[in-house]
């Protein structure tokens, strides 16, 4: 294999869209309807889906891990520009990450272009049909690119370029039926609050190309963990902002644009309105994986957080999942139920990579994509087939008449809920990803001074630890990263021995410089573990809800079940997602992430926990979570079905009774409204200050200056002229009798007679000075030249 | 002959020639002389590859004051001075001279249907001080002699105050007095500035020659030359370092305040004004509205960027003292100028005012880059000019062509134009979103190097970082008035009174799909189109006024 | 050749600004007398420039005076030539005599 063999193909796989998109940009009309959808089916995810398959499996089954990690520091970086004099490189960040991330983006997207070309068919648009059809996939090209771009970037300028892209593609087909209102409100909101977390995002990067002096990903980390191991740099200064230090708000700042992207409380707002798009487009960018991409950030620059960043990040996280699962509940669109629940998942990811439950929360992503992507393909059928009826309480008893719909979405409601067998390794994904998640948390919150002495207890081999991969043996390949992980190790146990007042004479001068940098890493507070618990009850709870009222019990609207149909071109696609959801896979992507925690996160958590799942206090937790956990989604499923069993009528009993919860909940903590309030109008009555400030302000001191100047003229002109005017009208003669007259005489209003007039009172003035003598003459002259 | 002196006066010669051809010829002696000039423009890029003499193989130069196609010749001489004709080029002026005879070109095109105007009286009259501008605009850029630069400055004025005043809208006078007024306000303390800085200069000279007891002095960046008077040749008053340590020294008084910093402000107003800036923004947003599309492209495109140009040429190489001593004030005009431009940009009603707004907004980075003196806000303000010189003149047409079909400008009237005009509405969004500076568009290239080089000042300043914060937080309101913007033009139902209108023509189209590219092919790859060419001698310029500094403290 | 003194450049000042007065006296156009005006202010920026010169070489005062008035004297033709061309606009002459219908 040749030399940067994997990022050619990569790079291939990013390109390929591009050209479709072209294509389809300038010839799309022309190639018609099914034409230009295959166009992109083929060149837009087709021959990426062919190269990430390709590279998936030479990279993971033809190369061992010291050829992984040897290519991963090669990889190929090609100089873009220069920002002042530090070059900025364009280039494949080339890990298992990458890899795992880009098949999945690959596979997942190429099913969904497939069921485009159903959807679209289906859509019969009354004006200009060809062109919007040939414009959707022309979009979805685009934001393959960018997409896939973004997984491979190994620059934050890069990620932060296609990030922006991305978004605008989101934008351009959230308000893909841009002659709806809504949808073209729906996008600006997106695009917006979206812009409003890159502005964290872009401080972050300020921070960091300022402080750390490179945008390279690997680079930041190396520079930053030896600033870190120093004391230098960022870790220098002495600025502190709610208590938080400056590198704390460089991981903060670069966490926004994850908020704004992944929607995470408060920025969440735009993506349950993103539903206005196409149902496909909600699958492949709402639910799978461009919301992923906050999470994909984060996980990133993990090695840039500090721990006061992280549990930042776990709050947030936290608050999100709960609050956004609980709104869930009483939503009745079928496509806003879903969103919430993508909420609440995505909160997880971010909850998990706060605790530092890298692997997990990655895991999690790839797991999520696989279910979330079919459940949104499913409730497009559903929508499709019922003539566009959002509404579930106006479904029920559709299992009949979509059997097929009925049964994958039920894989995706079993793979949401968490559903496995527990103690076994049976189950589908979200039962290992997400009970991994909460087994680092419960260790965070419980068990997190232990864990910190257990790796007192033998000193050495928490250095052992920080350099070598627990599951692989892989040493690390950079040495400044190696150090400050070790170090950072050492210093952890230190800080955790003196808590238990054991000795710790063995930490050097450098773990002691570090430990007063970072401090220790607190543990995680309790009531977040319990809401997190508290959460993977409801998730499956909402979910069989979702599921029941759509498919099960008796039909409530008979117009809507005699329409009832299932497309048939739809199934492959169900079929293929449903079968990876199933297998999704601890086999294959937790092994890839795994090997890429061994680089790409050098931060201390993710060493002391998520790294080395099976140490005991990790394990202990798993095992005992999984019969917690695990044996959640049938309690729920149990809850939702004595509800829901018959009908509406128990519900809205129970919405009765919870009168003000449901009111609450119904409109989504008035997030919208308060922000309409505080933003929008905010924003506007600033303009509309502005416009006047302009205009009545400013404008009028110029026109002020120009209106007085005016007047002047205009004043002495008038008073000029009426005197004049006498003196003209009444004649020089009838007015020379008395004083008056006297001296209109000399108002003629003439311009002449008044040179004339000024002339000769100069002459006899300059006579009357020189006739006072010549010497007194000459310096008046004199001084009038000075 | 310096091919940069054809440059200049081809347009001149087209303009006499529109005088004497037939009345129906005009328009294509006019394009036919802008095309003539944006060819012979764009043989300059041989130029960087081959360059000649003493800086070959270094393209424009390690050395502030490296120039090619030099060309200069005494014009006006006495005893004690001489005003030279001096024209020539370097990595800053580059791509503005090529940047001004492209849209001079695209903007003559989009005169072709003078015919269909309102007011559609005098074209000869109009093609040819429509050339006239040309040249007063080039001549701008190369000439490097202050005297030169000024008449070139002044000649540009009094045909843009005709265009404005004869062939503008319905407050067309009153638009192109408040235009003249505003940038003749400005010219005259250049003039002073121009004459001062003669006379100290030549007091610098006369007073090392005496202090050495030599005849002249050696030049700043001319090999074997020596002068023994004053200069406006503004290579040397940047570089020579008698006249620069005279200049900075802190003894040195004009009228009793410190020279550089006073000398600074005066040049700096005169150049502000045309920028612009708050609050001296004021005529930008009527001139616009009242000029007609290709003059507004000409406004927008170019005249603005002769403020930044001002700022690069004349403020901060010559005065970097002053620029030092004025920094805070520049920043922060330049963040309000931000900020305010746009939010006032999205409490318009008029599509053009809008646009219009949205350039004080966008001109505000150029100001907030350059403020803080570093590499990197310099090259910034640099893309962020030529970046802002394609998509606000493609703004421009843009909003013009709509005019064109519906005969207002009211934004709340319109609605669904891209489903009546889709070729239309697939430019407009690319031009749009350049402006709003969506990356992979030139105008994101600029902000965030605007944005990453006053980070990166903090060292020196310590307010730039809350700086380049509320800067960045101007990102965020962009994006709102942008795409509010095209929710209510392009978005939404279509309207009824639109439906006749006629797709963007061939002519339109050819006029906007060079500009929609350029916006593309700058974003993508800053370096190869812009940042190759001018870094070298931003870096020199730097360096130079790196030195200055440190002789001053 | 004799050299220049001040005296030269007075006497030429001095014509100057006979000359404009004179016009100023003489003419009933509009333009004639702003033509005029402009001859005066020139001479006086003949005069303050030779003065400058000759009793104040190093000292830029007269100069800079007289940039004032160049300065002045282009704001004041140009809010002339308006003046004249709203003139002629209402009443079809430029004739300063015939103007008369602000006359109360």
């Amino acid at each position: 294999m040749g030399e940067h063999f994997y990022e050619i193909l990569l790079a291939l796989g990013v390109l390929s869209p591009m050209v479709s998109f072209w294509i389809l940009v300038f010839a799309g009309p022309k190639l018609g309807k099914p034409t230009a959808g295959w166009t992109a089916v083929v060149l837009g995810m087709g021959v990426p889906l062919a190269l990430a398959t390709w590279v998936l499996i030479s990279w993971w089954w033809g190369e061992d891990s010291v050829s992984r990690a040897a290519l991963t520091e090669n990889a190929f970086r090609f100089h873009w520009a220069d920002i002042g004099s530090v070059p900025i490189t364009l280039g494949v960040k080339l890990d298992s990450l990458t890899v795992a991330m880009y098949f999945m983006v690959t596979f997942v997207a190429f099913w969904i272009f497939v069921f485009s070309i159903g959807y679209m068919s289906g859509h019969s648009d009354e004006v200009d049909g060809q062109s919007k059809y040939s414009r959707f996939f022309a979009y979805l090209s685009l934001f393959a690119f960018s997409m896939l771009g973004l997984v491979i970037s190994s620059n934050l300028l890069f990620l932060f370029i296609f990030w922006e892209l991305v978004g605008l593609c989101s934008y351009l087909l959230i308000g893909f039926y841009f002659d709806k209102a809504y949808a073209s409100a729906a996008a600006i909101k997106a695009f917006v609050t979206n812009r409003v977390g890159d502005f964290g995002f872009l401080i972050g990067l300020m921070l960091v190309f300022y402080q750390l002096g490179t945008l390279d990903l690997d680079q930041a980390a190396a520079v930053f963990a030896e600033q870190a191991a120093t004391g230098s740099g960022i870790f220098s200064s002495d600025f502190s902002l709610f208590g938080w230090s400056l590198a704390t708000v460089m991981g903060v700042g670069l966490f926004c644009g994850a908020m704004g992207k992944s929607a995470q409380f408060p920025l969440h707002v735009w993506l349950p309105d993103a539903m206005a798009g196409p149902t496909p487009v909600s699958a492949l960018i709402h639910a799978a994986t461009m919301v992923a991409a906050g999470v994909y950030l984060v996980a990133r620059v993990f090695r840039l957080m500090t721990p006061d960043a992280l549990m930042f990040i776990a709050l947030i996280g936290c608050l999100t999942l709960t609050l956004m699962a609980l709104v869930a509940i009483v939503q009745v669109d079928i496509k806003k139920c879903l969103a919430y629940s993508t909420l609440s998942q995505l909160g997880y990811m971010i909850f998990g990579l706060g605790c530092g439950a890298w692997i997990a929360a990655l895991f999690h992503l790839m797991t999520h994509a696989f279910f979330k992507a079919m459940l949104f393909l499913c409730s497009g059928q559903v929508i499709e087939g019922c003539h566009h009826e959002q509404d579930m309480r106006k479904m029920g008893g559709l299992r009949k008449k979509m059997p097929v719909t009925c049964w994958t979405f039920f894989v995706g409601v079993l793979a949401i809920s968490g559903a496995g067998i527990a103690g076994t390794t049976i189950g589908l994904g979200g039962f290992f990803s997400k009970d991994e998640i909460l087994a680092v948390a419960y260790v965070r919150a419980f068990e997190w001074d232990d864990a910190g002495k257990h790796e007192v207890h033998d000193g050495d081999a928490a250095h052992a630890l920080g350099s070598t991969h627990p599951v692989t043996g892989v040493r690390l390949v950079s040495d400044p990263v190696q150090n400050a992980h070790g170090g950072f190790a050492r210093a952890e146990a230190r800080g955790a021995a003196n808590a238990h007042g054991e000795d710790t004479q063995h930490v050097g001068h450098d773990d002691s410089a570090r430990a007063s940098i970072f401090g220790t890493i607190p543990a995680l507070p309790k009531w977040m573990f319990y809401l997190a618990l508290f959460t993977a009850y409801v998730t499956p709870f909402y979910m069989m809800r979702c599921w029941w009222m759509t498919f099960m019990g008796k039909p409530r609207d008979e117009n809507v079940y005699r329409h009832a149909h299932e497309s048939k071109l739809m199934y492959v696609p169900l079929a293929v997602l449903a079968v990876g959801t199933l297998l999704a896979s601890y086999f294959l992507f937790r092994p890839l992430i795994a090997d890429a925690a061994t680089a790409a996160t050098a931060a201390p958590l993710v060493l002391a926990l998520d790294g080395h799942e099976h140490t005991a206090a990790i394990g202990a937790a798993h095992r005992f979570l999984t019969f917690g956990v695990g044996g959640a989604f049938i309690i729920a499923f149990l809850a939702a079905i004595a509800i829901y069993r018959r009908g509406l009528e128990t519900p809205e009993r129970i919405r009765r009774a919870l009168a003000p919860l449901h009111l609450v909940l119904v409109h989504k903590y008035f997030f919208d409204e308060v922000y309409d309030v505080i933003w929008v109008k905010g924003c506007l009555l600033l303009a509309k200050v502005a416009r006047f400030i302009d205009t009545w302000i400013v404008d009028s001191i110029f026109d002020m200056l120009a209106a007085a100047t005016e007047r002047i003229a205009a004043f002495s002109g008038l008073i000029l002229d009426k005197h004049g005017v006498d003196g003209v009208v009444n004649g020089v003669a009838r007015s020379s009798t008395d004083f008056a007259g006297f001296i209109r005489r000399w108002q003629t209003g003439r311009i002449r007679h008044y040179v004339i007039f000024a002339t000769g009172v100069a002459t006899v003035v300059f006579l009357w000075i020189w006739l006072a003598g010549a010497s007194n003459a000459d310096a008046a002259v004199v001084s009038a030249g000075m | 002959m310096s091919i940069l002196t054809w440059i200049v006066f081809v347009p001149m010669l087209g303009a006499l020639l529109c005088m004497v051809v037939p009345r129906r010829q005009i328009r294509t002696v006019a394009v036919a002389a802008s095309l003539v000039t944006f060819l012979l423009s764009l043989s300059l890029f041989a130029t960087f590859f081959n360059p000649a003499g003493e800086t070959s193989g270094e393209g424009f130069g390690s050395r502030y004051g490296m120039l090619q196609h030099v060309q200069r010749a005494t014009w006006i001489e006495s005893k004690s001075f001489a005003i030279e004709y001096f024209v020539g080029m370097d990595g800053l002026s580059f791509p503005l001279i090529v940047l001004t005879t492209l849209i001079s070109l695209l903007s003559c095109l989009a005169s072709w249907n003078f015919d269909k105007w309102a007011i559609n009286k005098g074209p000869r009259a109009y093609f040819a001080l429509f050339l006239l501008l040309e040249t007063g605009m080039l001549g701008v850029f190369v000439s490097l002699d202050f005297f030169l630069f000024y008449i070139f400055w002044e000649v540009m004025l009094l045909p843009m105050y005709f265009l404005i005043g004869a062939w503008g809208g319905p407050r067309r006078e009153y638009a192109a007095i408040k235009f003249f007024l505003f940038t003749l306000a400005g010219s005259v303390l250049m003039l002073v500035a121009l004459v001062a800085m003669y006379f100290y200069s030549d007091q610098a000279i006369t007073a090392e020659m005496a202090r050495q007891g030599i005849e002249g002095v050696a030049s700043g960046y001319r090999e074997g030359v020596i002068i023994s008077h004053g200069t406006f040749d503004l290579m040397e008053l940047a570089t020579n370092p008698a006249i620069q340590n005279h200049f900075a020294a802190s003894s040195t008084l004009f009228l009793g305040w410190r020279f550089a910093p006073l000398m600074f402000l005066f040049l700096f107003v005169g150049f502000a004004v045309k920028l612009p800036c708050v609050p001296v923004h004021t005529w930008l947003p009527d001139a616009h509205v009242e000029a007609p599309t290709p003059i507004s492209m000409i406004l927008a495109g170019v005249l603005l960027k002769m403020g930044g140009y001002g700022f690069l040429r004349l403020c901060y190489p010559i005065f970097p003292t002053g620029g030092m001593t004025w920094a805070f004030p520049v920043a922060v005009i330049g963040v309000v100028s931000i900020i305010y431009g746009a939010l006032c940009a999205m409490a318009q009603t008029d599509f053009k005012r809008l646009v219009a707004y949205s350039s004080v907004s966008h001109m505000g980075y150029v100001m907030l880059g350059i403020a803080v003196m570093t590499d990197t806000g310099f090259q910034g303000a640099l893309f962020q000019m030529i970046a802002h010189g394609i998509s606000s003149p493609m703004c421009f047409f843009l909003v013009g062509m709509v005019y064109e079909r519906a005969h207002h400008r009211e934004i709340n009237r319109f609605g669904g134009l891209w489903l009546t005009m889709p070729r239309y509405g697939t430019l407009a969004t690319i031009g749009f979103f350049a402006s709003l500076g969506l990356p992979g568009l030139c105008g994101f290239i600029g902000e965030v190097w605007v944005l990453l080089g006053v980070f990166a000042a903090a060292e020196k300043f310590t307010w730039a970082i809350p700086m380049a914060i509320l800067a960045a937080a101007g990102v965020v309101l962009t994006a709102g008035y942008i795409l509010w913007l095209i929710r209510r033009v392009y978005l939404g139902k279509e309207r009824e009174e639109h439906a006749g209108f006629p797709d963007a023509s061939g002519r339109e189209t050819f006029i906007l799909v060079p500009m929609a590219l350029l916006c593309i092919a700058l974003g993508v790859f800053p370096m190869q189109t812009v940042f190759i060419f001018t870094n070298g001698t931003l870096d020199a310029m730097l360096a130079q006024m790196a030195r200055v500094i440190g002789m001053g403290s | 050749m004799a050299t220049i003194s001040l005296n030269h450049y007075l006497i030429v000042g001095a014509v100057l600004f006979c000359t404009g007065l004179f016009t100023m006296m003489t003419k009933r156009n509009a333009i004639g007398i702003l033509i005029g005006v402009e001859l005066v202010l020139n001479s006086v920026n003949v005069n303050l420039i030779a003065f400058d010169r000759y009793l104040g070489p190093n000292r830029m005062d007269g100069q800079l005076m007289a940039l004032f008035v160049i300065v002045l004297a282009a704001a004041e033709a140009a809010l002339a030539v308006g003046i004249c061309i709203n003139l002629y606009k209402n009443v079809a002459t430029v004739d300063v005599d015939r103007a008369t219908s602000l006359r109360g």
